[in-house]
C-alpha cells in the first residue's frame, strides 16, 4: 500500500478529501497531511478502518500555540500502520474557542493524549468521554503550555498583559461552582484527591471499598496514583492519577537555547538519561541538515545501549523486588554501578551526563573508557544467567507472574502500546529495526519476542534484550571507527580549545555557542527512537530561532500506562503490583 | 521454707532465664537477619552500632522507645492499643512447654529445664504439662486476634486488607500444621515435649528420618503461620505498605516486630525438639551443655528461614490458600495414615520400617509436588521459551 | 492440680509487665505532638476516598467457619495419637477406626472442594 494514494481510496469519505497541503517520500511510506478541523475524526476513522492503510497505532497528538496568530493551535496527529512501518502525520488549525471531535472512538490512547492537550492548552475536543486535566492540579488556573501563561507563575502585571492572565473566579466557576476562594485554597488537598478518582467515586457510593495505590507507595515507581476498587482483594475496576511530579520541562526549555535544554532532557527517563539526549538532538540535527561523523555515531549507540542495559537491571532490580525476591534488587545496582562508572568515567557524572550533544558528543571517549566497556562485557554475561538461575525457572516466580496481565495485541496497538510490552505480544516492531537512526543498520542483532503477552514474557524479552544490547555493545567496541566523534562546524559545536590562541574566529563562536546557541532552520521534525520503554521521540518546532518554540516529548509510558486498567481487572492486588514492574514505567518521563 | 515457695523460686528463676534466652534470641536474630542477608545482597550490613554492628537492634529499640506514638483520629482506641499486646503476650507464652534441656538434679530436688515441666522435691511432686504441644497450637492460634483486630481497629484500607489476609492464612495453615505434627506424635507416644525428646533419644533417630514429610510441612507452614517470606502476604510492603501494622509507631510497632521474632525463636524451637532430637545429642548427655545443643539446632532453623527470605520471592494470597488447603493438608492426612499403617501392623521394628518408608516418601513427595507444579505449568502454556523473529529490513514480519 | 499451673501465671505475669512497661514507657519518653494530617489514616498519601468499612466478600468468614469445623476433627486425632503406640494389639483396630473418623472427614473435605469454597479466583 502507498501512502501517496491515500486520499483518493474509496473508504475515506468525501468529507476528509480536502486536504489543503500535502507532502511525503516518493516510495510512499511516510506522509504528510494538512486537514480541516472538521474532517479529522471521519479521516481518521477512514485511515484506521481501511484494511489496506491499517494505520492502527497512534504515536501521539500534541499540539502548538501559534500565539498571536489565528487560528491559534496547531495539533499534530502522529500515528502508524504497523507492521507494515508507514507513518503520516495530519495537522490541523483550531481557532480560539473552537472545538475539534475527539478521534478516542478511533484509539484508545486517544484518551489521554487529548487531556494533556486540553490541560496544557486549553483546547477543547467535543465528545470526549472524560476531559479533565491530567498533568497539573485540579486547582490550577491557566493552561501552562499557552505562550502567554507566565514561565514559573509569577509574571509582572503590566497594563500590556493583564489581559491575558487568566481570572481565577473564571475558573472556580468553571469546575467548583458555589465555593469561594478561601475555601477552595484551604480544600486543595481534599479536591486533588477527589478530583483525580472522579470516575471511580460510583463504586465508594456502592460501598465498596476503594483504595489509593500511591502516590506514596513503595511499587509505583515514584509517584503514581492508581485508584483501585476492591471486591475483596480482586480489583473491579482501576484509574490512574498522574503528574506529580509534572515539573514542566517543555515549557521550560522554551526559554532555553538547544543547549540548556538538552541538560533538561536528562531529568525526563532519568533510568535512561543518555537516551533523552539522544532522541532530543536527532530532529534538530535533522533541522540543521547535518550528518554526525561514523565514530561519533558508534559512540552514541554504544552508550545507548549501555543505557539500556542499565536502565533494564533497574527494571529487573525492581520487579523482582516487588514480587519479594529482595536480593535481585541489589544484584541489579551492583552490576549498574559499573554502568555508572563507565559514565562517570566518560562524563564526570554519574547521571544526569548530557553527554550525546547536538553535532555529536561532548568529548570524545577518555583513557581507559575501552578497558572499562570491555570489563563490564566480561564479567556481566555470567552474571545475567545467575539472574535467570534465580527467576526464570523458580516455580514461585512462574506462579506470579505467567497469565498475569495479559493484553492483546489489537488491544496493545490501540493503546499504543510500544516496547518490550508491545513485542511481548509477538510484534516484532523495534524502531532501531523499522526505521533505523544513527547507524542501528550497521548492527546485527535480534528483536526478541514472546507469545503469551503476560508479565513473564516481557520479562523474557527485557531479559533477551539485555542480551541483544550487550551484542551491540560489543560491535561497536571493535567496530568503532577512527575519525571525529562530532562535525566541525563551529556555529553549533565549540572548536577545539587550541584553537582560541590562533584563531580570532574561534574565540569567537566560544563566545556564542554557549551564550546565544546556534541559529535552526524554521519548521519541525520528530525524530523517533527505542527508549528501554519503547517508542521515545521529541518533536521540535523552530521558528528559526535558538530556543525551540515548542519542545513535546513523545514519552513511551505515557501511552502504555493507560492500558493499565484493562491489564489489571479482575487480578489481585498483588498482581498490580506485578504488572506495574511489568510496565516497567518512570514517572518522571510519564509526567514530564 | 515451705517447699511451694521453692517451687516457686526455681519456677520464676527458670521463667526469667527461658524468657532472657528468647528476648537475646530476638535481638540476636534481627542482627543476623540483617547480617546474613546483606552477605547474601554483597552489602555489609550494620557495623556502626557496637562490634560488627551487634547493638543495632538495641539501638532500633531504643530509638522506637522514644518515637512518637502516634493514636490515628479514626481508630478504635482501646482495640488499636492493646491489639500489639494481643499479639505479643501469647507469642511469649507459648515458649512454657519448650523443654531447653532435660532434668536437673540439685541435691534432692530435680526439675526439667522447662518453665511448666517436671518438678519433684520434698513433699511436692509436679509433673510435666500433658497438654504440652496443644498449648503451643492453642497460643499460635490467639495471635490471630491481635493481627485481625490490629487490622480492623485500624482505619485504614491497606490494614484491613492486611488484617483479613492474615486471618485467613493463620487459620488455613494452623490445620496443616496440626495434622503435620501428629505423625511424630504417634512414634512418640506423648503430647508432652519432653517425652517427644526422649522418645528420639530412645529410637537412636531424630524424627526427621520417618517423618520427612511431616518435617518439611510443617516447616513451611510454620513459616507460612509466623508470616515469614515467602509467606509474608499481611505485611508484604510491596502491595500493602505495611499491612496491619501500617498506622502503628513507635514502641507499639516494635511489639509487632518482636512478636514475629518470639515466633520465629518459638517455631525453630518446636521443629527442634520434634524433628532434630531436641536438646539431647545422643552421645553427649551432660544436661549443662543441652541448652546448648538446643539453641545450636535453633539457630540451624533460623537461619533457613532467613537464608528463605534472600532467595525467594513472594507468593500470592489464593496461590498460599490454595496450597495449604488443597496440598499441604491432604498430604499431610496421607502421611499420617501411613504412619499409622506402619505403626499397626509393624509392631516388631516399627521405627526401621517408619525410617525406610518415611524417607522414601518424603522423596516421592518432593519429586511428586515438583513435577506436578512445572507440567501443571507446562500443560498451561506448551512453548514458554523465547522466540526470535528475524524482522526484515524495510518492515517487520509479524 | 492447680500447681501445675503456677508457673504459667508467673510466665504471663513477666509477658505482661514487660509488654505493658514497655508501652508505658514509649508514652512517656515519646514525644507528642499531633496535628490533623498526621492523625489522618495513612493511604498513600492521599485524603481516604470512602471508609474501611466497606463490603468485603464472605469467603474470608467461610475460610474461618472451615477452619474452627477442621480444627475440631483434627484435635480429635491427638488423643488418639497418644494412645496409639500403647496399644498393642488393639493398633490394627484402632488403625480402622481412625480410618472411618478421616473418611468422615474426607467425605466433608471433598464436598467443600467441589462446592468450590476452597477456590480463591
Amino acid at each position: 500500500m502507498n501512502n501517496n494514494e491515500l486520499i483518493t481510496r474509496d473508504t475515506v469519505p468525501e468529507a476528509a478529501r480536502s486536504v489543503a497541503e500535502k507532502a511525503g517520500t516518493p516510495e510512499g511510506r511516510e506522509m504528510f497531511l494538512r486537514a480541516d478541523k472538521d474532517a479529522i475524526l471521519p479521516l481518521c476513522r477512514a485511515l484506521h478502518d481501511d484494511p489496506a492503510l491499517k494505520y492502527n497505532f497512534l504515536s501521539d497528538i500534541t499540539a502548538v500555540d501559534l500565539y498571536k496568530q489565528e487560528p491559534r493551535f496547531e495539533i499534530v496527529y502522529r500515528m502508524y500502520s504497523i507492521p507494515d512501518g508507514r507513518r503520516l502525520w495530519i495537522k490541523t488549525a483550531v481557532p480560539t474557542g473552537e472545538e475539534v471531535e475527539t478521534v478516542t472512538s478511533v484509539w484508545k490512547n486517544a484518551d489521554w493524549l487529548e487531556r494533556e492537550v486540553y490541560d496544557m492548552f486549553g483546547a477543547r475536543f467535543t465528545n470526549h468521554p472524560d476531559l479533565r486535566r491530567i498533568l497539573m492540579p485540579a486547582n490550577w488556573i491557566g493552561h501552562p503550555l499557552r505562550k502567554d501563561h507566565p514561565l514559573g507563575n509569577e509574571e509582572v502585571q503590566f497594563t500590556i498583559n493583564k489581559d491575558d492572565i487568566v481570572p481565577q473566579t473564571a475558573f472556580l466557576n468553571e469546575h467548583f461552582e458555589g465555593m469561594d476562594f478561601a475555601e477552595y485554597v484551604e480544600r486543595g488537598d481534599e479536591i486533588n484527591t477527589f478530583y483525580g478518582a472522579a470516575n471511580m467515586r460510583k463504586y465508594e457510593q456502592e460501598g465498596r471499598i476503594v483504595l489509593n495505590m500511591g502516590p506514596q507507595h513503595p511499587s509505583t515507581h515514584g509517584v503514581l496514583r492508581v485508584i483501585l476498587a476492591l471486591e475483596g482483594e480482586t480489583i473491579i475496576d482501576a484509574d490512574q492519577d498522574i503528574g506529580y511530579i509534572h515539573t514542566g520541562i517543555e515549557k521550560t526549555a522554551e526559554s532555553l537555547i538547544y543547549q540548556q535544554a538538552l541538560t533538561l532532557t536528562d531529568r525526563m527517563d532519568y533510568v535512561a538519561p543518555l537516551m533523552n539526549n539522544f532522541a532530543y538532538v536527532l530532529p534538530i540535527e535533522k533541522l540543521l541538515g547535518v550528518e554526525i561523523p561514523p565514530r561519533g555515531q558508534f559512540l552514541r549507540v554504544m552508550l545507548n545501549e549501555l543505557s539500556r542495559i542499565g536502565s533494564h537491571l533497574i527494571w529487573l532490580g525492581t520487579h523482582a523486588l516487588e514480587l519479594g525476591a529482595v536480593s535481585i534488587f541489589l544484584y541489579g545496582f551492583r552490576d549498574r554501578e559499573i554502568l555508572l562508572d563507565i559514565f562517570e568515567l566518560l562524563s564526570g557524572q554519574r547521571m544526569m551526563t548530557s553527554w550525546i550533544n547536538v553535532g555529536g558528543l561532548r568529548d570524545d571517549i577518555p583513557e581507559g573508557f575501552t578497558d572499562l566497556v570491555r570489563y563490564f562485557l566480561d564479567v556481566f554475561p555470567s552474571r545475567l544467567d545467575d539472574y535467570h538461575a534465580l527467576l526464570t525457572k523458580n516455580p514461585i516466580w512462574l506462579e506470579r507472574t505467567k497469565g498475569i496481565g495479559y493484553l492483546s495485541r489489537e488491544d496493545a496497538l490501540n493503546y499504543g502500546v510500544s516496547g518490550p510490552i508491545l513485542r511481548a505480544t509477538g510484534l516484532a516492531w523495534d524502531v532501531r529495526k523499522v526505521w533505523p537512526y544513527s547507524a542501528y543498520e550497521e548492527f546485527e542483532f535480534d528483536i526478541p519476542t514472546g507469545e503469551n503477552s503476560d508479565v513473564y514474557d516481557r520479562y523474557l524479552v527485557r531479559m533477551e534484550e539485555i542480551r541483544q544490547s550487550l551484542r551491540i555493545v560489543e560491535q561497536a567496541l571493535s567496530k568503532l571507527p577512527e575519525g571525529n566523534y562530532r562535525i566541525e562546524d563551529y556555529k553549533i559545536v565549540l572548536p577545539p580549545r587550541q584553537r582560541l590562541d590562533v584563531s580570532m574566529e574561534a574565540l569567537i563562536h566560544h563566545f556564542l555557542v554557549p551564550t546565544h546557541g546556534f541559529f535552526v532552520p524554521a519548521g519541525d521534525a520528530y525524530v523517533s527512537t527505542e527508549s528501554p520503554r519503547g517508542e521515545m521521540g521529541f518533536y521540535i518546532v523552530s521558528d528559526g530561532g535558538t530556543k525551540p518554540y515548542r519542545m513535546r516529548m513523545r514519552s513511551p509510558s505515557f501511552s502504555t500506562l493507560q492500558s493499565l486498567p484493562l491489564m489489571s481487572k479482575g487480578h489481585l492486588v498483588a498482581d498490580v503490583v506485578a504488572i506495574l514492574g511489568s510496565v516497567d514505567m518512570i514517572m518522571g518521563e510519564v509526567d514530564r | 521454707m515451705p517447699e511451694i515457695l521453692v517451687f516457686l523460686l526455681i519456677k520464676l528463676i527458670l521463667v526469667i532465664v527461658i524468657f532472657a534466652l528468647w528476648m537475646t534470641m530476638v535481638p540476636l536474630l534481627i542482627w543476623l537477619e540483617r547480617k546474613v542477608i546483606a552477605d547474601i545482597q554483597v552489602r555489609l550490613g550494620p557495623n556502626r552500632v557496637g562490634p560488627f554492628g551487634l547493638l543495632q537492634p538495641i539501638a532500633d529499640a531504643i530509638k522506637l522507645i522514644m518515637k512518637e506514638d502516634i493514636t490515628p483520629a479514626l481508630v478504635d482506641k482501646w482495640v488499636y492499643g492493646l491489639a500489639p499486646a494481643m499479639l505479643m503476650v501469647p507469642a511469649f507464652l507459648a515458649i512454657a512447654v519448650i523443654p531447653i534441656g532435660g532434668v536437673v538434679t540439685i541435691g534432692e530436688r530435680s526439675f526439667a529445664l522447662q518453665i511448666m515441666g517436671l518438678y519433684r522435691g520434698p513433699g511436692l511432686f509436679v509433673p510435666e504439662l500433658d497438654a504440652g504441644i496443644l498449648l503451643v497450637l492453642a497460643l499460635s492460634s490467639l495471635g490471630v486476634y491481635g493481627v485481625v483486630l490490629s487490622g480492623w481497629s485500624s482505619a485504614n484500607k491497606y490494614s484491613l486488607l492486611g488484617g483479613m489476609r492474615s486471618s485467613a492464612q493463620m487459620l488455613s495453615y494452623e490445620l496443616p500444621l496440626g495434622v503435620a505434627l501428629v505423625g511424630p506424635l504417634l512414634l512418640a507416644g506423648t503430647l508432652r515435649l519432653n517425652g517427644v525428646v526422649e522418645a528420639q533419644a530412645d529410637y537412636g533417630i531424630w524424627f526427621i528420618v520417618p517423618q520427612l514429610v511431616a518435617f518439611a510441612i510443617f516447616l513451611m507452614s510454620g513459616t507460612a503461620e509466623i508470616n515469614r517470606s515467602p509467606f509474608d502476604l499481611p505485611e508484604a510492603e510491596q502491595e500493602l505498605i505495611g499491612g496491619y501494622h501500617t498506622e502503628y509507631s513507635s514502641f507499639r510497632f516494635a511489639m509487632f516486630f518482636m512478636a514475629e521474632y518470639v515466633n520465629m525463636v518459638t517455631i525453630s524451637a518446636v521443629a527442634a525438639t520434634f524433628f532434630l532430637g531436641g536438646y539431647r545429642l545422643f552421645f553427649n548427655d551432660i544436661v549443662w551443655l543441652q541448652p546448648v545443643w538446643f539453641v545450636l539446632k535453633l539457630m540451624a532453623f533460623l537461619y533457613l528461614f532467613i537464608w528463605v527470605r534472600g532467595t525467594l520471592p513472594r507468593v500470592r494470597y489464593d496461590q498460599l490458600m490454595k496450597l495449604g488447603w488443597k496440598v499441604f493438608l491432604p498430604v499431610a492426612l496421607g502421611n499420617l495414615l501411613v504412619t499409622g499403617l506402619v505403626i499397626a501392623f509393624s509392631p516388631a521394628n516399627t521405627i526401621l520400617v517408619m525410617s525406610i518408608v518415611g524417607a522414601l516418601l518424603g522423596i516421592a513427595t518432593f519429586f511428586g509436588l515438583s513435577y506436578a507444579i512445572v507440567y501443571g505449568l507446562r500443560r498451561r502454556r506448551p512453548e514458554s521459551e523465547r522466540r526470535v523473529v528475524e524482522p526484515t529490513r524495510a518492515g517487520v514480519s509479524e | 492440680m492447680l500447681v501445675q499451673y503456677l508457673p504459667f501465671l508467673v510466665l504471663f505475669i513477666v509477658a505482661v509487665a514487660f509488654a505493658g512497661g514497655a508501652m508505658v514507657l514509649s508514652r512517656l519518653l515519646g514525644p507528642k505532638r499531633p496535628s490533623a494530617t498526621k492523625l489522618e489514616p495513612y493511604e498513600s498519601g492521599m485524603v481516604p476516598i470512602g471508609g474501611t468499612r466497606g463490603r468485603f466478600p464472605i469467603r474470608f468468614y467461610l475460610v474461618a467457619l472451615l477452619f474452627i469445623l477442621f480444627d475440631i476433627e483434627i484435635i480429635f486425632l491427638y488423643p488418639w495419637a497418644v494412645i496409639f503406640l500403647e496399644a498393642g494389639a488393639a493398633r490394627v483396630f484402632l488403625f480402622f477406626e481412625i480410618l472411618v473418623f478421616l473418611g468422615v472427614i474426607t467425605v466433608g473435605y471433598v464436598y467443600i472442594w467441589r462446592k468450590g469454597a476452597l477456590d480463591w479466583e
